[in-house]
């Protein structure tokens, strides 16, 4: 079985909790966010820094760049000075870049407030964005999601692709997971029948009689008197010495077939029954984000 | 000494010569050669080798019993998957069962690897090795056909074997059906190229005229048919080995016919070295007295409930081609070494080889006859004027087992039977 038609997906896109979409401005949310970094003590600094935008899709939008210098720096936003900021818009999303001839360092910002002055627009900004519980971390992982019983990343494949083409994050290999191939949903997995992907199997048990070579199943030798080879008719079998169980292959008990033995897989998502050879080998990423480190701006000022 | 060895043979009386080559001419003489000719001429008279020579294709009239292809292996795993290609799908209604004895380089694996992506295969597998015989019983149970095709794990059928091997199961008193094995690997060795025209020579020659009388006595395992009816009568396989040709005696004693079919083909491995040979013919040796001997002497008892006069022949034959010329071929020898003066006696022994060439040479003219493929046959025939040495090899082979097998029982202590069945199987 294949996977779906459409781009395979390598986890499932979850919508979007509506409070981690960029709030309008003069909302409760907002005004707690200014009090909050009000609040906050700040410190001045003089980093370089790079700002690419990033859509509302939280994908990064290469064609609105600006560069400047980060002015000051507390637990809740950052002040920023940027050149030819012309179209930079209050409520605006950045992925903000050190540039300071360390390991680059990465943040996403939210435009709060806004000021041009000559050709330079003074920026105050908020860390508190969609990409906030990326930044909040140095490494993501999957999830499983326990209503379907799939693997899920907190954010979209095009988010962290974008991201991962800019460098903020690094994809690390964590495991591979043999799940549905219609759904990608987690399976459990039992021994059955290959061909009709049923698990009522039996396996019978045989008697093989030494001296005269003789193999049949173990019912055939009961006698009332106990063991007794149907073929050379030698009673008071020893198990060991005379005989030895065997057993013989699984046989389906729907189909009838002893041909096929497999592994049968049930989706837990999706209920769907297949055979393990047919599923899908999913491939799971983490990826080590490489923020920009407060403390580390803060100490230094 | 060569010429000395032409004057004195044409020097010699023609009642000294005769008598020199009395127990050739009256014995191995009739039986392989003598016999073989006879045969040879009735059907260059009635053209019957055509059907051997030309095989007809298939037609709508033909019998297509249902079938299931019996593979049993011991650590086959190299061999096991070319086997299952050469005769998945040559027959239409077939199953094939796979039972691994106690193998442990992965041949259950292989087999249901291939199992799984083609329908009709069965794979059993033991985990402790139980021995051929019980290993092929094991698999019965499970057959739904009509017809039993046992092949060896590392055989090669050609392509309509199958086919040719069961048409003579038409006739419902036949029981068995054996094919005809060749060696796969004439030029590996000296060994190899002597055992390929031995082969052609006994078994694709030899095997028509004993079937033409009723006395065939052995239906290879590496190709052979058995009715299932008639396995469960008779209990399938005993314990080897061997077991080939005891469970053809015993159908033989239960009323069915054996017959051979040229045409159904197969190729075998025979073995490349010289000690690897003599191994397996003392086995097959062994057997012949533990079976032939002792297990089934009844055959040549004319007051026996089974008794016929095909059962009887086949055992005067065996027991005394088999067993007593033996004997009389090894201790003529020993008297002539003894008696004969030392160039005497070499010229002597030179004349019997020469008789015998001159055997060998008419028989590779009869198998160039019935052969389908004559040109094939050719490439066998600088084996002809060797013969004979390997004949004498043989029959040294042959006393030598049947001698430790008559007194010291030797098959019951050979490994080919797992110890724990040995030990308590019937000693015969």
């Amino acid at each position: 079985m294949s996977p779906s038609s459409q781009s395979t997906p390598f986890f499932s896109f979850v919508e979007q909790d509506q409070a981690l979409l960029p709030a309008p401005l003069n909302t409760m949310h907002d005004r707690a966010d200014v009090a909050n970094r009000r609040q906050s003590q700040r410190y001045e600094v003089s980093v370089p820094v790079h700002c690419i935008g990033i859509l509302p899709s939280l994908e990064l939008d290469h064609t609105r760049q600006w560069s400047g210098l980060m002015t000051d720096i507390s637990s809740g936003g950052a002040g920023l000075r940027l050149a030819d900021a012309g179209d930079l818009q209050v409520g605006d999303l950045l992925l903000l870049r050190t540039e300071d001839g360390r390991s680059p360092g990465f943040h996403a910002l939210r435009v709060c407030n806004l000021h041009r002055r000559d050709s330079q627009a003074i920026v105050n900004a908020t860390l508190n964005t969609p990409l906030s519980p990326m930044f909040a971390q140095t490494m993501i992982f999957p999830s499983l999601d326990r209503m379907d019983m799939t693997y899920l990343m907190p954010f979209s494949e095009m988010t962290l692709k974008s991201l991962e083409s800019e460098g903020v994050i690094t994809s690390v290999f964590l495991d591979r997971v043999l799940v549905c191939p219609a759904c990608h949903g987690l399976p459990t997995v039992r021994h059955g029948c290959g061909a009709c992907l049923s698990s009522r199997t039996e396996q019978r048990r045989m008697i093989h009689h030494f001296a005269c070579a003789h193999v049949d199943f173990a019912e055939k030798f009961e006698t009332a008197d106990g063991l007794q080879c149907p073929k050379c008719r030698g009673r008071k079998l020893i198990v060991g010495a005379d005989f030895e169980y065997t057993l013989g292959p699984k046989r389906c008990l729907d189909c009838g077939r002893t041909e096929l033995e497999a592994e049968i897989g049930h989706c837990m998502n999706c209920e769907q029954r297949f055979d393990m050879s047919t599923a899908y080998d999913l491939e799971m990423f983490g990826y080590h984000v490489h923020r920009l480190d407060i403390l580390d701006l803060i100490r230094e000022a | 000494m060569f010429t000395d060895w032409i004057y004195w043979i044409s020097s010699a009386r023609p009642e000294d010569l005769l008598w020199l080559l009395l127990p050739l001419l009256l014995l191995d003489g009739i039986r392989y050669t003598g016999s073989n000719v006879l045969m040879c001429l009735w059907d260059l008279v009635t053209d019957a080798a055509r059907l051997w020579r030309c095989p007809e294709a298939w037609s709508q009239s033909d019998y297509l019993p249902n079938v299931a292809v019996l593979i049993v292996g011991l650590n086959e795993g190299d061999t096991i998957e070319h086997t299952l290609r050469s005769i998945y799908g040559t027959y239409p209604k077939m199953e094939i069962l796979v039972v691994s004895d106690g193998s442990t380089d992965g041949m259950e694996a292989k087999a249901q690897a291939f199992a799984r992506q083609h329908r009709g295969v069965t794979v059993l597998h033991r985990p402790i090795r139980g021995g051929k015989s019980s290993a092929m019983n094991m698999a019965l149970p499970f057959i739904r056909s009509e017809i039993v095709v046992v092949i060896d794990s590392d055989s090669h059928l050609d392509a309509h074997a199958i086919h040719h091997i069961v048409q003579p199961f038409r006739n419902p008193q036949v029981g068995a059906v054996s094919g005809c094995v060749s060696a796969r690997n004439p030029f590996q060795s000296l060994a190899t190229y002597l055992q390929a025209f031995e082969y052609r020579r006994s078994i694709f020659v030899g095997r028509i005229l004993l079937s033409r009388l009723g006395m065939l006595g052995i239906v290879s395992g590496a190709l052979g048919a058995f009715r299932k009816s008639a396995l469960d009568q008779v209990g399938g396989w005993d314990v080897g080995p061997g077991e080939d040709g005891d469970l053809t005696l015993k159908l033989r004693k239960a009323g069915y016919k054996i017959k051979y079919v040229p045409a159904a083909n197969c190729l075998t491995n025979v073995p490349r070295r010289w000690g690897a040979l003599i191994r397996q013919r003392r086995r097959w040796e062994w057997a012949a007295i533990t079976f032939e001997c002792r297990k089934h002497a009844d055959l040549g008892n004319p007051f026996a409930r089974h008794f016929t006069i095909g059962n009887f022949l086949l055992a005067v034959e065996r027991w005394l081609f088999g067993f007593v010329l033996v004997y009389l071929s090894v201790f003529s020898m020993v008297a002539l070494a003894c008696t004969l003066p030392p160039r005497q006696l070499a010229m002597t022994l030179a004349t019997v080889y020469l008789a015998y060439v001159v055997c060998e040479t008419i028989q590779f003219l009869i198998l160039m006859y019935y052969s389908p493929t004559p040109r094939r046959e050719l490439l066998l025939l600088p084996a002809v004027p060797l013969m004979p040495g390997y004949c004498a090899l043989q029959k040294l082979v042959t006393f030598w087992a049947i001698t430790e097998e008559l007194f010291t029982r030797r098959s019951y202590r050979d490994n080919f039977v797992p110890r724990r069945v040995r030990t308590v199987t019937w000693h015969w």
